[in-house]
């Protein structure tokens, strides 16, 4: 896990970890409750985890691994980044409704104010950011 | 977690499938299951949210392969009731269009009007 910022601000547990799917709604609520813990109201809340889900997700079905989540905040930001050892995947536009597939990497885009990824020594970190 | 479950009921001309709990990869199987089965023994099959705390992508998948299987039964699929961040999903993603009930409330395929 690549070093926060040093005017980070963190809860006092900031990290898990994710193997499989039934993995997810744990993630989903150490973010819920960490962003809530930061200062984000509950709505956007629950919007960050359900963008954290998608990237976690993405990682579950496109890498051989797991990976970890951290929840931290930054200048009037909530900052979550998920880092797996895949290589790094991109986002394209919003499909058509009617599309079966293709919209995990989409969703996030539209529900987050920023999202960067980077490649780290241990594989992707992707950092997204909600404006509090 | 507040555990899936996919409850299926044959009303008068139609099956409501009710969704509960949280809807994400580790049951997308499980959904789309229920929604093909519910496709395959009705034409007229409504989703209801109403109990759904979380939806996401792998969810939708399973809602819009549905659709796509009672199209080609010349059926309908459509969702109702959804709330809070499952709402929105369905907006953001234009799904909650494709998936909307007639805006006249009459059941598509021409029978009576909802009570």
């Amino acid at each position: 896990m690549p070093e926060l910022p040093t005017e980070s601000v963190q809860p006092a547990n900031d990290t898990t970890r994710f193997i499989e799917a039934r993995d997810l709604a744990t993630v989903r609520a150490f973010v819920r409750a960490g962003a809530v813990t930061l200062g984000l109201p509950a709505h956007r809340a629950d919007l960050l985890a359900l963008a954290v889900s998608e990237l976690t997700t993405n990682t579950l079905q496109y890498t051989s691994g797991g990976g970890l989540v951290r929840v931290w905040a930054q200048a009037g930001q909530v900052v979550c980044d998920v880092v797996d050892t895949g290589p790094t995947r991109s986002s394209g536009d919003m499909p058509p409704a009617g599309s079966i597939r293709g919209r995990g990497l989409a969703i996030v885009d539209r529900i987050v104010d920023e999202v960067a990824t980077t490649t780290v020594p241990d594989g992707t970190l992707v950092r997204i950011r909600m404006n509090l | 977690m507040a555990q899936f479950e996919a409850r299926t009921s044959a009303e008068s001309g139609r099956v409501v499938v009710s969704l509960a709990g949280e809807c994400d990869l580790s049951v997308r199987d499980e959904l789309t299951t229920a929604l093909l089965a519910a496709v395959g023994t009705s034409r007229m099959v409504v989703v209801d949210l109403g109990a759904l705390s979380f939806l996401d992508s792998s969810g939708l998948h399973g809602l819009v392969t549905a659709y796509h299987a009672a199209q080609r039964d010349r059926g309908h699929l459509y969702v109702v009731n959804a709330g809070g961040v499952v709402a929105d999903l369905l907006d953001l993603t234009g799904v909650a269009e494709l998936l909307s009930p007639p805006a006249d409330g009459t059941r598509p395929g021409g029978d009576h009007r909802h009570a």
